[in-house]
């Protein structure tokens, strides 16, 4: 007869042994780290994440073929696509050493390796759609299955080895540039053509 | 959620812009030392900078590729370094100097 409050007793003393050990744990983790984003993620925090990340993609998604059929032309299109849109984080060459996806917490991932190319097709094309909550990683589409152009997208991410230095060049010339870099170009140039121009300005 | 995106897309953009190089600074000089090993510039301010160079260094010359043999004592000459780094990634070769 005292089953029930027995039981409602034990369950409220796990849910407060559980509180107890996460704010531990977010205590540890805020003191060790500062919640600084310079630190690597923890193996704890690694596991974690790889396996919910896992788990919120609905196996439907998983295993969705790329619609979209690898050709020269889808090549040069996604390779223009990934310089102007992802490059930024993940460089043209896939391997994340950016000045931003080296400073992102978890940086930026060398894509060209297993952790990357291990996912499915589906799982790279609802990580692009979707993003990666806590991470820098945001959601370019709408969240629906037939974006041809995210479809390309996994078609750049499983091809990154085959790049050569001409497509990187050119992708090079595809990334955004910001009006002080314009600006510096043109100084360039004008330095190069024999003209006495300011030195150039470093953040 | 989509003021979150929109805001997340904008730190992106501006920070697209500024390190659309990648981190790459732009020495300006004209080159006073060249080996096959190093590139050394006279700055604007008169100071002088030593930067190493690679079978990676790239020269370009009016927009095309080059050899390091086209670089000369006296070139005025823009170099792609890498932020904080000593390795020259793309010498662009220009005029003469005056001088």
């Amino acid at each position: 007869m005292s089953g029930g409050p027995r039981i409602a007793r034990m369950a409220v003393a796990a849910v407060i042994a559980v509180l107890v050990v996460a704010g531990g744990a977010a205590y540890w983790l805020v003191n060790a780290n500062g919640f600084s984003a310079r630190t690597l993620p923890t193996p704890v925090e690694r596991v974690v994440m790889r396996a919910l990340h896992r788990w919120s993609v609905p196996s439907s998604a998983r295993f969705a073929p790329n619609p979209v059929a690898f050709t020269p032309e889808v090549w040069a299109e996604s390779r223009a696509h990934f310089a102007d849109h992802c490059a930024s984080c993940h460089g043209n060459d896939g391997r994340g050493d950016t000045p931003i996806g080296r400073n992102l917490f978890p940086k930026a991932p060398d894509m060209r390796l297993a952790a990357t190319q291990d996912k499915t097709d589906g799982e790279l094309y609802w990580i692009i759609e979707n993003g990666i909550r806590l991470t820098g990683m945001p959601a370019w589409g709408t969240g629906g299955p037939d974006d041809l152009d995210t479809w390309k997208l996994v078609h750049f991410v499983r091809h990154l080895g085959e790049l050569t230095p001409e497509q990187l060049k050119a992708m090079a010339a595809a990334n955004p540039t910001s009006p002080a870099e314009l600006q510096e170009e043109k100084e360039d140039e004008r330095f190069l053509a024999g003209e006495d121009v300011a030195p150039p300005h470093h953040h | 959620m989509k003021q979150l995106l929109s805001v997340i897309a904008l730190v992106l953009a501006i920070s697209a812009g500024a390190f659309a190089h990648e981190g790459n600074e732009h020495v300006r000089g004209v080159v006073t030392a060249l080996s096959a090993q190093s590139v050394t510039v006279e700055l604007a301010n008169k100071t002088t900078k030593t930067l190493s160079i690679s079978a990676k260094t790239a020269i370009e010359n009016a927009g095309k590729p080059a050899h390091l043999a086209d670089v000369k004592v006296g070139d005025r000459v823009v170099i792609d370094v890498p932020e904080h780094g000593s390795n020259a990634l793309l010498i662009k070769v220009g005029a003469a100097s005056k001088k």
